[in-house]
C-alpha cells in the first residue's frame, strides 16, 4: 500500500489504514451474505420436496406426523398441509435470508461510506498540505477529480463489489453440495460452461479495455473543451470566433459520440454470445435432467431444482464481467488517488520559540529555478531591516513575484539561504513562518463565502473592530456597507460580483486583519485610482503596528514613500538603494523617475498654463 | 460587471435539488422524445427487439412443460433431441436479438446526446454577458455532460424496458391466464403491490439519492476552491480550519448516503420476501390441484418456474417512471438552456455593408441597469471619430467597465443609443461588429495551449511571423522567448503558468494581431511597469493614428496621450473633454492628474499622516 517519506507531516493517510476499523464490518457483511445465500438455496429445495411429493403422493419418512397435523388442523387430506406448511417454511426461510441481505447491505453502506469519508477528509488535507510547486504541473479540475469522481469510484467498488467475487464464488461453493446430494453427473454437467463463461468475459473484458479508455478519453477531451470554452467565453465573443469553438467542439464531441458507439456494438456482441452460452448450459441441464427423469433416476422435483439453482447461478456468473469491467476502473482510480496520496507534502519543523519575529530578513546569495531551461532568481542579496519598507519594481517575468513565493517558501531554493530573524527560514515549521507574514498575492483569490468569512481568513478570532479598522485602512468598510447585506453578503456568482479594484481592496483588508510583523503587497493597487492608493498607503502603518514592508508595483507613486528601492531584471536585482541615491546613478529606475519626471514637468507645466490660461 | 448584484433567479437556485413535481410534465418529456424519434429505423429496431426479448421470455418454461409431458407420455421414448434443438433456436433468437437492442439502443442513446448537447452548446454561443453573469462555469458544464447523457439513456433504456415489460406481461398473463386462471389471478395481484412497493420506496430513497447528491456538489464546490485558492490558504495558515470546516460536509454525506443505502438495501429483501409469497401460494393452491387431479404437474412445474420472473416488468416500468420524475428537473433545465433567448442579436434586416470603414462611433443619452434593476449608467453622450482615441477614467466602482462593455454591445443599452456611422449599432450584423473591435478585458484570459495559438485567436490565418511581429509590437516577445519553449510553451488552464501582467501582454498581441478598427482596452496594462507600458505606446502609437481606441487605465501616462477624456463617476460622465480643456476645468480631473506627480504625491500623503497624527 501506499507508503509516504517519513519526514511526511501526514502519514496516516496510506490506504490500508483509511480502512481500519471497516474490516470487521467486512467480514460481518461477507457473513450475513453467505448465510442469506445459503437461505436462498433451501427455497428451492422445498419445493422440490413438494413437487415430488404431489407427484408420487406419498411422504416417505413423514407420512405418520403429517397425517396427525393434517388431524389436528382438520384438514381433508394431509397434502394441504404438507403443501401450506412447506409454503410458510419457505416464506419464513426468505424472510430470514432477506433480513440477512438486508443487514449486508446495511454493513457494507456503514463500511464503504465511512470509508469513503475518511479519504475524502485525507485526500483534501493532503492536498492542502501539498508543497506549491505540486499544482504547477496538475490542472484543478482533474485534482477536484481525484478527490471526488476517484473516491466515489472507489467507494461503489468498496460496496458492491468488494465480495462480488466471493459471492459468485460462494453460490458455486453453497449450489454444488445440494445438487451432488441429488445427482453426482448432473452436477458436473450443471456447472461444466461456468468456467468457460468467466474466461470469456475476462478474455472479452482485456479486448475492449483499449476502447473503454479510448471513450473515457474522449469523455475527458470534450470535457475539457468544453470548460476552456466556457470560462474564456468573453474572449470567444470578442473575437466573435463562435464558429471556431463550435467546430473545435463538435470535433470532441463527435469523437465522443463514435467511440463510444465503437465500444458498445463490440459489447453487444458480447452479451448475445454470453446470452447464448448462459442458455445452452441451462439447456444442457434441462435436457440432461430430461434424460435421467425418462431413465427414472431423477424425480420432477429434482429436475426444477436443478434448472432453478443453475439459472440462478449462471446468470450471477455472467454478471461478473460487470464487476471485472469496475475492477478495472476502480484500479485506475486507486491509482489516481495514491498518486495524491504521494505527493510531497511540506515536512515538519520544529516551531521556534518567539511567538513573534522583529521582521529582519535576509537574503544570501538566492538561486531558483522552477524548470531546467532559466534560472528565475539569480544570487538574490538583500537585507531588510524590521520596519523597513521595500519597493520591487522591474518589468513582467523579472522575478519579483518569485522572490516573494521563495519567502513564503512556496518553491524551494537551489542555493543560497533566506533567514527570518537570523533564522533559516527553511529549517523552522512553515506554518509558522508564514504567520509571521500577511501577504496579498497577485490575483488575491478570495472564497465565495461572505465577506466576513474572507476577512476572518486573516485571523480566526478577529472582532468586528478588528475587520471594521482593517477595511476602513483599505478603503473597503464603505462599499461593504452598501453591500444587500454588509459584512454578512456573499460574494462571487451567487452573490456580488466585485470589480477588479474591490477585490484588490478586500484582498489587502483581508491581510490587514492578521497584523502579522511582515507586510507583503503583491502588485495589488493595480485596480485602484490614485487618489485612493494614496489615502490607503498612508493608512498602512501606525504608531502601534510598523510591520516590515515589501510593496511590488509598476507605478512610482506607490512606492514613493518606501525606504529602500530595489529594482530587478532577468531574476536579478540590478539596484538597490534609496530613491535619492537611484536616481543619481544611470540605470533602470533613473528611466523610470526620467518617465515620471517628465509628466512631472509635464503636469506642473500644464497645471500653470491652464491656470494662466 | 462592476458593481453588478448578480441576481439569484429560480433557475440557479435549483442547483442543488433535484425538484421533484408530483406531476409528471409530459410536455417536457414528449420534446426530449423527438431527439429519439429522428431515428426511427433504429427505434423500430429497439422496439422489436424488445417484444421478441418479452414474449420468448417464457419459451424455456414452456419448453420444460412439453419435455416432461413428453417424457411421462413416452419414458425412455421422449424426443429429447427435438426439445434440445427447440433450446438452441430459443437461446439463438435471444442472443439476436440482445445484441440487437444492445447495439441499437446505445448507438441512439450516443446520437441523442450528440444532439442534445450539440443544441445546447450552440445555443450557449450565442448568449450575451448577461447570461454568463447570472450562470456559473460549472452549472453549465453538468447540463452539457451529466444531464445530457441521463436524459438520453433514460429516453432510450425506457423505451426499449416498455417495450419488453408490456409485451413480456402480456404473454405471461396471457399464457398463465389460459393454463390456470385461478393460479394467476393469486399471482397477478401482486403486480400492483410490487409496483406501488417500488414507487414509494423509490421515491424515498431518490429524496435521499438528492440530498446526498446536494451535499456531494458542496463537497466538489469546497475542494474546488480549495485547490484554486491553495496559495492563500497556506500563506494564510488555515489549512486547519480548512479541514474542520470540510468533515461538516463529509459528515453530512456520510449520514445521507448510509441512509439512502439503507433504504436501498431494503428494497430487494422486500421484492424478494413478496416473491415467495407468490411462490409459496402457488405451491400450496396449485399442488392441492394437482393431487386433486384438477391440475397438471407440467403446467404447476411451469408456474413455479415462471413466478421467479414475472414480477420483473412490473419492477422495472416502476423505477423507470421514478426516475422519470426525478430527472424531470434536469430535463427542465437542459430545455432551459437550449430554449434561452439570446438578448443580443444580429437583426434579420441586418443590411448595412460588410467591410465598412467604421468613421465614428456615438453614445446617445446611455442608460443602463444589470438585471437587478439598479441604474449603473445615466444619461451618457460622446462622440469618437476615426483616429481618435477616448480614455475613460474615474474611481473603481463607477461604472467604467460597463460603458466599454456597452461600445463592444456585449451588453446593450437600457435607455439610448450607441451609433456607429451615425446608424443605430445594432443594426450591423453582430459578428461583423465584433470582429471590428480588438479587445482587452479587465481580467486578461489566456486559454490553455501554446502561447503562439493564444496570440493568433485574434486572427486565425495570421502567419507564426505575423504573431511575432504582434507580439513583439505587444512587448511580449522578450518573456515568451525566454519560457521554457518559447511560443510552443503551454500556458496552462486559464494562463495559469504565466504572471498577471504576462497574461495581459498576450492579451493585447491577441488584440492588435485581429486588426481591429475599435480598439478597446480595460485596464489593459494595470499589471505592466511604466517602462514596459511606455513601449508598448510607442509600438502601437501608428496604429492608434487610424483607428478609433477606448482605454480605460489608472496611470495617467496610460491616458494623455488620448484625444478625449471622459472622467465618469457614479455612473455620470461628470467631464468630459480634451487633456488641457479638463486642466482648465479644474475639477476632479485636474485634481487627479496633479496626483499622479511625485511631488504632489508626497504632498498628500505628508498632509494625511499629518492628519492622522491630528
Amino acid at each position: 500500500m501506499a507508503t509516504t517519506p517519513n519526514n511526511n507531516k501526514h502519514s496516516y493517510h496510506s490506504l490500508w489504514s483509511i480502512t481500519r476499523g471497516h474490516r470487521t464490518l467486512y467480514v460481518l457483511a461477507t457473513l450475513c451474505s453467505t448465510l442469506a445465500i445459503v437461505g436462498l438455496m433451501v427455497v428451492p429445495v422445498i419445493a422440490m420436496y413438494a413437487i415430488d411429493v404431489v407427484e408420487n403422493q406419498d411422504f416417505g419418512f413423514a407420512n405418520r406426523y403429517l397425517h396427525q397435523l393434517a388431524n389436528y388442523f382438520g384438514a381433508t387430506t394431509p397434502f394441504a398441509s404438507y403443501l401450506i406448511v412447506s409454503a410458510i417454511v419457505g416464506v419464513i426461510v426468505t424472510i430470514f435470508a432477506s433480513v440477512l441481505q438486508f443487514l449486508r447491505g446495511r454493513l457494507s453502506a456503514v463500511a464503504s461510506e465511512g470509508f469513503a469519508r475518511r479519504l475524502r477528509e485525507a485526500l483534501y488535507d493532503h492536498t492542502n498540505h501539498a508543497q506549491a510547486k505540486f499544482f504547477d504541473h496538475e490542472e484543478v479540475g482533474d485534482l477536484v477529480q481525484r478527490c471526488t469522481s476517484d473516491v466515489e469510484t472507489l467507494r461503489q467498488f468498496m460496496h458492491n463489489d468488494v465480495d462480488a467475487l466471493a459471492r459468485a464464488l460462494l453460490l458455486v461453493f453453497v449450489m454444488v453440495p445440494i445438487l451432488l446430494w441429488r445427482h453426482v453427473t448432473l452436477t458436473f454437467y450443471s456447472v461444466m460452461l461456468l468456467p468457460i463463461i468467466v474466461a470469456g468475459g475476462i478474455f472479452f473484458f482485456r479486448f475492449v479495455a483499449k476502447l473503454f479508455k479510448a471513450a473515457d478519453e474522449a469523455e475527458g477531451k470534450l470535457t475539457a473543451v468544453l470548460q476552456e470554452n466556457l470560462t474564456g467565453i468573453r474572449v470567444v465573443q470578442a473575437f466573435a470566433r463562435e464558429d471556431f469553438e463550435y467546430q473545435r467542439f463538435d470535433r470532441e464531441n463527435r469523437s465522443y459520440r463514435d467511440k463510444y458507439i465503437r465500444m458498445t456494438n463490440y459489447e453487444s456482441w458480447y452479451w448475445g454470445i454470453s446470452d447464448f452460452v448462459c442458455t445452452v448450459q441451462i439447456g444442457i441441464v434441462t435436457i440432461g435432467g430430461g434424460y435421467l427423469l425418462s431413465l427414472g433416476q431423477l424425480t420432477t422435483g429434482e429436475l426444477l431444482l436443478f434448472i432453478t439453482l443453475s439459472s440462478i447461478v449462471v446468470w450471477r456468473i455472467r454478471q461478473l464481467i460487470d464487476v471485472v469491467e469496475r475492477a478495472g476502473k476502480t484500479l485506475v482510480s486507486l491509482g489516481r488517488v495514491k498518486y495524491l496520496l504521494n505527493a510531497e507534502t511540506e515536512p515538519i519543523q520544529p516551531q521556534p520559540k518567539d511567538k513573534r519575529t522583529h521582521g529582519q530578513i535576509v537574503f544570501a546569495n538566492v538561486s531558483l529555478a522552477y524548470n531546467d531551461t532559466a534560472e528565475h532568481l539569480a544570487n538574490i542579496e538583500l537585507t531588510i531591516n524590521p520596519g523597513e519598507k521595500i519597493g520591487i519594481v522591474g518589468p513582467p517575468g523579472s522575478g519579483k513575484s518569485t522572490l516573494i513565493r521563495a519567502l513564503l517558501r512556496f518553491y524551494p531554493i537551489q542555493s543560497g539561504y533566506i533567514s527570518l530573524d537570523g533564522t533559516d527560514i527553511h529549517s523552522i515549521d512553515v506554518d509558522w513562518l508564514r504567520q509571521q507574514i500577511a501577504c496579498v498575492l497577485q490575483e488575491p483569490f478570495l472564497f465565495s463565502r461572505t465577506v466576513r468569512e474572507n476577512l476572518l481568513l486573516g485571523k480566526r478570532d478577529a472582532n468586528d473592530q478588528e475587520l471594521v479598522d482593517a477595511t476602513k485602512k483599505a478603503l473597503m468598510h464603505e462599499t461593504i456597507k452598501g453591500f444587500p447585506n454588509g459584512y454578512d453578503t456573499r460574494i462571487g456568482e451567487r452573490g456580488v460580483n466585485l470589480s477588479g479594484g474591490q477585490r484588490q481592496r478586500l484582498a489587502l483588508a483581508r491581510a490587514l486583519v492578521s497584523k502579522a510583523p511582515v507586510l507583503i503587497l503583491d502588485d495589488v493597487l493595480s485596480g485602484v485610482d490614485t487618489h485612493t492608493e494614496n489615502e490607503i498607503l498612508s493608512n498602512l502603518a501606525s504608531k502601534e503596528h510598523q510591520p516590515t514592508t515589501i510593496i511590488v508595483a509598476h507605478r512610482l507613486t506607490t512606492i514613493r514613500n518606501v525606504d529602500r528601492i530595489v529594482v530587478m531584471e532577468h531574476g536579478r536585482i540590478v539596484q538597490v538603494g534609496t530613491h535619492a541615491e537611484l536616481f543619481e546613478e544611470p540605470g533602470p529606475y533613473r528611466e523610470l523617475c526620467d518617465i515620471q519626471g517628465l509628466l512631472d514637468e509635464t503636469i506642473q507645466y500644464e497645471t500653470e498654463l491652464a491656470s494662466n490660461g | 460587471m462592476a458593481d453588478s448584484t448578480s441576481v439569484d433567479s429560480v433557475e440557479l437556485k435549483d442547483e442543488y435539488q433535484d425538484t421533484e413535481k408530483a406531476q409528471m410534465e409530459f410536455r417536457l418529456w414528449r420534446r426530449l422524445f423527438g431527439y429519439i424519434l429522428r431515428y426511427k429505423l433504429h427505434l423500430s429496431i429497439i422496439a422489436f427487439c424488445g417484444a421478441i426479448t418479452g414474449a420468448t421470455e417464457m419459451f424455456p418454461g414452456l419448453i420444460v412443460i412439453g419435455m416432461v409431458a413428453d417424457i411421462q407420455a413416452n419414458g425412455p421414448d421422449a424426443n429429447l433431441a427435438l426439445w434440445a434443438i427447440l433450446i438452441l433456436l430459443t437461446g439463438l433468437l435471444a442472443s439476436a436479438v440482445v445484441s440487437g437492442f444492445v447495439m441499437y439502443v446505445c448507438k441512439v442513446r450516443s446520437n441523442a446526446s450528440y444532439t442534445i448537447r450539440d443544441d445546447a452548446f450552440r445555443n450557449i454561443q450565442q448568449q450575451s454577458f448577461r447570461f454568463f453573469d447570472r450562470r456559473p462555469v460549472g452549472w453549465l458544464m453538468s447540463r452539457l455532460m451529466s444531464d445530457c447523457e441521463r436524459l438520453s439513456n433514460i429516453l432510450v433504456w425506457a423505451f426499449l424496458d416498455f417495450m419488453w415489460g408490456t409485451t413480456m406481461m402480456l404473454s405471461f398473463a396471457i399464457v398463465m391466464l389460459v393454463l390456470n386462471w385461478k393460479l394467476a389471478l393469486f399471482a397477478f395481484i401482486f403486480i400492483p403491490m410490487i409496483a406501488w412497493i417500488t414507487v414509494k420506496l423509490r421515491r424515498s430513497i431518490l429524496r435521499t439519492a438528492r440530498d446526498v447528491r446536494a451535499t456531494n456538489s458542496i463537497l466538489t464546490g469546497t475542494i474546488n476552491e480549495s485547490i484554486m485558492g491553495v496559495l492563500t490558504s497556506k500563506s494564510f495558515v488555515q489549512q486547519e480550519n480548512h479541514l474542520n470546516d470540510l468533515q461538516q460536509t463529509t459528515n453530512r454525506l456520510y449520514n445521507s448516503s448510509v441512509e439512502n443505502l439503507t433504504l436501498s438495501a431494503v428494497y430487494v429483501p422486500i421484492v424478494m420476501t413478496t416473491g415467495s409469497m407468490i411462490t409459496g401460494i402457488t405451491l400450496a393452491v396449485g399442488g392441492i390441484e394437482v393431487v386433486q387431479g384438477v391440475f397438471a404437474i407440467t403446467v404447476f412445474l411451469a408456474f413455479m418456474m415462471w413466478v421467479r420472473y414475472f414480477l420483473e416488468p412490473a419492477m422495472e416500468m416502476a423505477a423507470w417512471f421514478t426516475e422519470m420524475q426525478t430527472a424531470q428537473a434536469s430535463a427542465e433545465r437542459v430545455l432551459a438552456v437550449m430554449d434561452a433567448q439570446p438578448d443580443i442579436v444580429s437583426r434579420t434586416n441586418s443590411t448595412y455593408a460588410i467591410s465598412k470603414e467604421i468613421t465614428s462611433v456615438e453614445v446617445k443619452n446611455l442608460g443602463f441597469a444589470y438585471d437587478s434593476g439598479v441604474p449603473v449608467l445615466h444619461d451618457i453622450n460622446l462622440r469618437i471619430n476615426a483616429g481618435e482615441s477616448l480614455a475613460i477614467v474615474g474611481p473603481t466602482g463607477g461604472g467604467k467597465t460597463t460603458l466599454v462593455n456597452l461600445l463592444c454591445r456585449f451588453y446593450e443599452p437600457t435607455t439610448g443609443i450607441v451609433e456607429v456611422n451615425g446608424i443605430d449599432y445594432r443594426e450591423f450584423p453582430l459578428n461583423w461588429y465584433r470582429a471590428q473591435l480588438g479587445v482587452v478585458l479587465q481580467h486578461a484570459h489566456v486559454f490553455s495551449g501554446p502561447i503562439l495559438e493564444n496570440i493568433r485567436y485574434g486572427r486565425i490565418e495570421a502567419t507564426d511571423e505575423e504573431v511575432i511581429a504582434t507580439a513583439r509590437l505587444a512587448g511580449a516577445h522578450d518573456f515568451i522567448e525566454a519560457m521554457e519553449h518559447g511560443y510552443q510553451t503551454n500556458a496552462g488552464a486559464g494562463g495559469s503558468k504565466l504572471s498577471a501582467g504576462q497574461k495581459q501582454l498576450v492579451s493585447i498581441a491577441r488584440a492588435l494581431l485581429s486588426d481591429p478598427q475599435i480598439l478597446v482596452f480595460d485596464e489593459a496594462t494595470s499589471s505592466v511597469d511604466t517602462d514596459t507600458e511606455q513601449h508598448i505606446q510607442q509600438g502601437i502609437e501608428r496604429l492608434l493614428r487610424e483607428r478609433i481606441s477606448f482605454i480605460i487605465a489608472h496611470r495617467l501616462s496610460t491616458i494623455r496621450n488620448v484625444d478625449k477624456i471622459a472622467f465618469v463617476e457614479a455612473g455620470r460622465i461628470v467631464e468630459f473633454g480634451s487633456h488641457t480643456e479638463l486642466l482648465r476645468q479644474k475639477g476632479l480631473y485636474a485634481t487627479m492628474y496633479q496626483q499622479q506627480s511625485m511631488r504632489e504625491a508626497v504632498r498628500s500623503s505628508f498632509e494625511l499622516s499629518e492628519r492622522a497624527k491630528n
